[in-house]
């Protein structure tokens, strides 16, 4: 059974990957999209966000490539791999079991 | 938070450090992604209304602690590196198991290489370059003594000049005498001989050498009457004494009297080499006016500021003063100033530097097979590359794997090559300890690590890239092998032929079965008459040994193995020579009647000695041909009369005899002048009994012993060897170098055929296709086997022609290292030749053979 802790971080790797499995985008991007999505409710801890997004590139889940971003600095894109665009779909599946559990034990008998 | 694997916490600061001194790619990177987001993050609250400057702030709260997260990215990071690494390592370890003939050359091509570069570096760098055990060793200097008009170069001082230069140089900041001298050591066993020097103070001053134990001495201990002390060598102290530390503060009995060891050297500080023991000279009375007894090495250390330059300058103004003031002895005196490092090494230093650069040759070599080895596995594996590249691998991770692969092959090398230097350089420290300075200091340290560590590196990294003209530089490096090897054969060659010549050159006497006892006398008997008596004694018990042809004394055993005093001065009478007081010296020996027989050292003309030429009849003298050419050209000296002073004051003798000469300083010297006395007229302290048997000498040694303990149980024994262990160990540098260069030349030899077999072995399997067409169309497979045989030897025959051009033009450098043979000598050109256009056929043989059976029709087929 996995720990609350990996919990919580499986659901900052959910968002990330869901958010960018419509389109490739650089860190302060995807919080902001995630925050938007979420009316304002879910506020990804930007100090988890950057190793979390290094971590998935190194599992593969993520590529990254350098391009300039609007203001003209340099930004780095992320971009689901086809790795990470099935991890994506697992971890889906798994929250929504994970949800489902939860509603039922609250639901009322 | 995950796991840390580092509690202390360490890893992140060292990361940091190693950040701001490296700021490497990734973390620039990682600036900019971070730096980007707070930006990104200001202008949107700028935005929603606050401003610039509030924005920033908050953007930064926001984010929380940038270096955290900066940790955080880099362990992840870290780890990955590591991760690929190791990936590549074992993809690369299984992609070599699939291989191992190959894995197993490459490797082997790799240890033969760099296990000789790293074997002969360990010794260049131990006796050329290890830094030696002083405190700056660079400003210490010998001190000789030079006579200008007999061009003598350097040589031991007086005591009296010594001193004078310690009073009124201005050069050094300490300057020190030290005198040979002998000690008998007292043992359970019985007495033991052990080398000695007394050392003038300030002697570990100069050298600046800390004591492994204890101390050195102390001013009160040069003073007479003081207690008696020692110092002793590491050598002497690990091998006499199995290094017992409680040793400091033990008293010896040496020489008969109580000497208190008070401290033990570390290793490495030899000076004089191979020192033995160091005590304080005390001089006597009357060695203070002794101004022409010229027995003591001088040596100093520069005084802050003086070059050496600048002291043979005042040295020189100093000698000239000297000389006038001195005149009868000193007139016609200069001085030499010689750096410490130069002194100890300075004789071997350019065969040495031969050595190392023939390793050059080789490491070339190496290079050249690995390439070609590497060629063969880059065009086996472009398939295997191709599919890699279409699957998705990245150009960066396909040269990654090649080198993660070249690197594993290189890391085994160079651990086995470790290994092999290591245990090459134990058996040369053994055979190389009385042949080459500084032979303990030959061993696989730091320097020599990283010697074959850069090297490794470098043959792993440099054929990565296969190049595009793929045959044309196959054959170069053909070509370069064969010129190559041929440079190393051909010198090898030349240093075959120069000890050849140097052993066939006639020593001038017969050194085969001759014992040499080598006894100290003076202490034990004093009185010359006593001397004279024990050696006569000694001699006819010797005699009568079974097995002894003959026995004889002498004074001087040819080759250096000094024992007394070599030289004497002398004067023709009725003949001035030079200057009135500046008299000549010759080499001499005092020796008994049989000794010239006991060397088959022949009579030219006169008499050789006779039991009567003793004390009591008119003293007589015998000169070898040298000396006769050089007094007496076209003239017979019998009968002439000289003035001889040896060890005692000038004494008028007869010549009585001419004998042939003697190479005494060396084979490839000419034959020095020699004056031969008789023992019973001139019976110094230091004697060499020699034993001429009918065979094995050696064996006769414990009787010898046992003959001598009944005469004297007390005379200990100076040293035993054989004059063919003295004549031997005159040429042992030369053979041994000869010796590992041989080895060079045949592991040269054999590299080059490994690789011509290797590259022709490719080209043949290159040109199947061709060749079935030839087979086709009705070529003879005779033909076909010429055909490639004849591409491979024309390529040797390019390469040994530049070889030959190179070894022409190396020679001249090595010129002066060799004997009787000239760099252009014909004989070695021609056998380096002719081995290697042999060897070239012998291995491309092989792959031309293979081409030839090719089936025709099979091979269009495919």
């Amino acid at each position: 059974m996995a720990s609350p802790d990996d919990r919580l971080q499986g659901t900052l790797d959910l968002l990330v990957l869901r958010t960018l499995a419509h389109e490739p985008l650089h860190g302060w991007a995807i919080s902001r999209r995630i925050r938007e999505r979420s009316g304002d409710v879910l506020q990804v801890n930007q100090g988890s966000l950057y190793p979390a997004l290094h971590r998935l590139e190194r599992e593969g889940w993520l590529t990254a490539e350098w391009t300039v971003a609007e203001t003209g600095r340099r930004a780095k894109v992320y971009r689901l791999t086809p790795q990470g665009r099935r991890a994506c779909e697992r971890e889906e599946r798994g929250w929504h079991a994970f949800v489902a559990a939860v509603s039922q034990v609250l639901s009322p008998a | 938070m995950r796991p840390s694997a580092d509690p202390l916490g360490l890893l992140p600061r060292l990361r940091r450090i190693r950040a701001i001194l490296f700021r490497s790619r990734a973390e620039r990177d990682l600036d900019d992604e971070i730096e980007l987001h707070l930006s990104l993050e200001a202008t949107e609250l700028v935005r929603q209304g606050l401003d610039p400057q509030a924005a920033a702030v908050v953007a930064r709260r926001r984010f929380g602690r940038i270096d955290m997260v900066k940790d955080a990215v880099r362990t992840i990071r870290g780890g990955e590196a590591v991760d690929e690494l190791r990936r590549d390592l074992v993809f690369a370890a299984r992609a070599l198991r699939r291989r191992p003939g190959f894995a197993a050359v490459v490797v082997l091509t790799l240890v033969i290489g760099l296990a000789s570069a790293t074997t002969i570096f360990g010794v260049v760098y131990g006796v050329l370059w290890a830094p030696l055990p002083y405190g700056e060793p660079d400003r210490i200097v010998t001190v000789s003594q030079t006579e200008r008009s007999r061009g003598r170069e350097q040589g031991p001082a007086s005591l009296p000049n010594f001193l004078d230069w310690r009073a009124r140089s201005r050069s050094f900041s300490a300057l020190a005498a030290i005198e040979p001298f002998g000690m008998r050591l007292t043992t359970p066993e019985g007495p033991e001989r052990i080398p000695a020097w007394r050392v003038t103070e300030g002697f570990f001053d100069v050298l600046r050498a800390r004591p492994l134990l204890g101390r050195t001495f102390s001013a009160d201990e040069y003073q007479r009457g003081r207690a008696r002390v020692v110092v002793l060598d590491y050598q002497t102290w690990s091998t006499r004494f199995n290094a017992d530390s409680s040793l400091v503060g033990k008293v010896l009995i040496m020489n008969d009297e109580p000497r208190q060891v008070i401290g033990v050297m570390p290793p490495g500080v030899e000076f004089p080499p191979r020192p033995g023991v160091w005590v304080p000279k005390i001089p006597e009375p009357a060695e203070l006016l002794e101004r022409n007894a010229a027995f003591y090495t001088v040596v100093g250390r520069l005084a802050p500021g003086v070059t050496i330059d600048g002291a043979r300058a005042d040295m020189s103004r100093l000698a000239a003063v000297l000389g006038q003031e001195y005149p009868t002895v000193d007139r016609d005196l200069g001085v030499a100033l010689t750096p410490l490092r130069t002194y100890l090494v300075g004789s071997v230093r350019a065969r040495l530097l031969v050595l190392f650069g023939s390793v050059g040759l080789l490491l070339l070599l190496t290079g050249a097979n690995l390439t070609t080895l590497l060629f063969a596995r880059a065009v086996e594996r472009e398939g295997e590359l191709a599919i890699r590249a279409a699957l998705g691998a990245g150009r960066w991770r396909i040269a990654r794997q090649i080198v993660a692969e070249h690197l594993l092959l290189a890391g085994v090398a160079f651990a086995l090559s470790l290994v092999a230097a290591s245990v090459a350089l134990r058996d040369i420290r053994g055979v190389a300890a009385g042949l080459l300075p500084r032979a303990g200091e030959m061993h696989i340290g730091l320097p020599a690590v990283l010697f074959a560590a850069v090297i490794a590196l470098a043959m792993a990294l440099a054929p990565l890239r296969p190049p595009h003209r793929r045959r044309r530089v196959q054959r170069t490096l053909v070509v370069a092998e064969v010129a190559l090897a041929v440079i190393l054969v051909v010198g090898a060659g030349l240093f075959v032929r120069s000890v050849r010549a140097l052993l066939r050159v006639d020593p001038g006497f017969t050194p085969e079965n001759v014992l040499a006892i080598t006894l100290q006398t003076e202490s034990l008997y004093p009185a010359d008459s006593l001397r004279a008596q024990f050696a006569r004694t000694v001699e006819a018990r010797f005699a009568a040994l079974p097995g002894v042809r003959f026995a004889a004394v002498t004074t001087a055993l040819p080759f250096g193995g000094d024992i007394g005093p070599v030289q004497s001065s002398f004067e023709i009478r009725d003949r001035p020579l030079g200057s009135a007081r500046a008299r000549p010296t010759v080499r001499t020996a005092a020796i008994s009647p049989g000794y010239f027989a006991a060397l088959h050292i022949g009579l030219r003309t006169g008499r050789a000695f006779l039991p009567t030429d003793d004390a009591t009849h008119p003293q007589v003298a015998i000169v070898s041909a040298a000396f006769a050419r050089q007094y007496w050209p076209g003239a017979n000296p019998v009968g002439q009369q000289i003035t001889v002073s040896f060890d005692s004051g000038p004494v008028l003798r007869e010549i009585v005899g001419v004998v042939a000469d003697v190479h005494d300083a060396g084979l490839d010297r000419p034959p020095t002048p020699v004056l031969y006395l008789p023992y019973a007229q001139a019976p110094t302290g230091g004697v060499a009994f020699v034993l001429e048997t009918g065979s094995s000498p050696r064996a006769l040694l414990g009787r010898a012993r046992r003959e001598l303990a009944t005469i004297n149980g007390s005379m200990p024994v100076a040293s035993v060897t054989t004059l063919d262990e003295l004549l031997a160990q005159s040429t042992g540098p030369a053979r041994t170098i000869l010796a590992v260069l041989g080895a060079f030349a045949v592991v040269a030899v054999v590299l080059a055929g490994l690789g011509i077999f290797g590259v022709m072995s490719h080209v043949a399997r290159a040109r199947t296709k061709e060749v079935s067409i030839r087979l086709a169309l009705g070529a003879s497979s005779r033909r076909i086997l010429g055909l490639v045989l004849g591409e491979a030897v024309g390529l040797a025959g390019v390469g040994t022609l530049i070889g030959v051009l190179a070894a022409l033009g190396l020679g001249r450098s090595i010129g002066a290292l060799l004997y009787g043979v000239s760099p252009l000598d014909p004989v070695a050109l021609t056998a380096g030749v002719a081995l290697l256009l042999a060897v070239a056929s012998v291995a491309a043989y092989v792959p031309a053979r293979r081409a030839a059976a090719v089936d025709a029709v099979r091979a269009l087929r495919q």
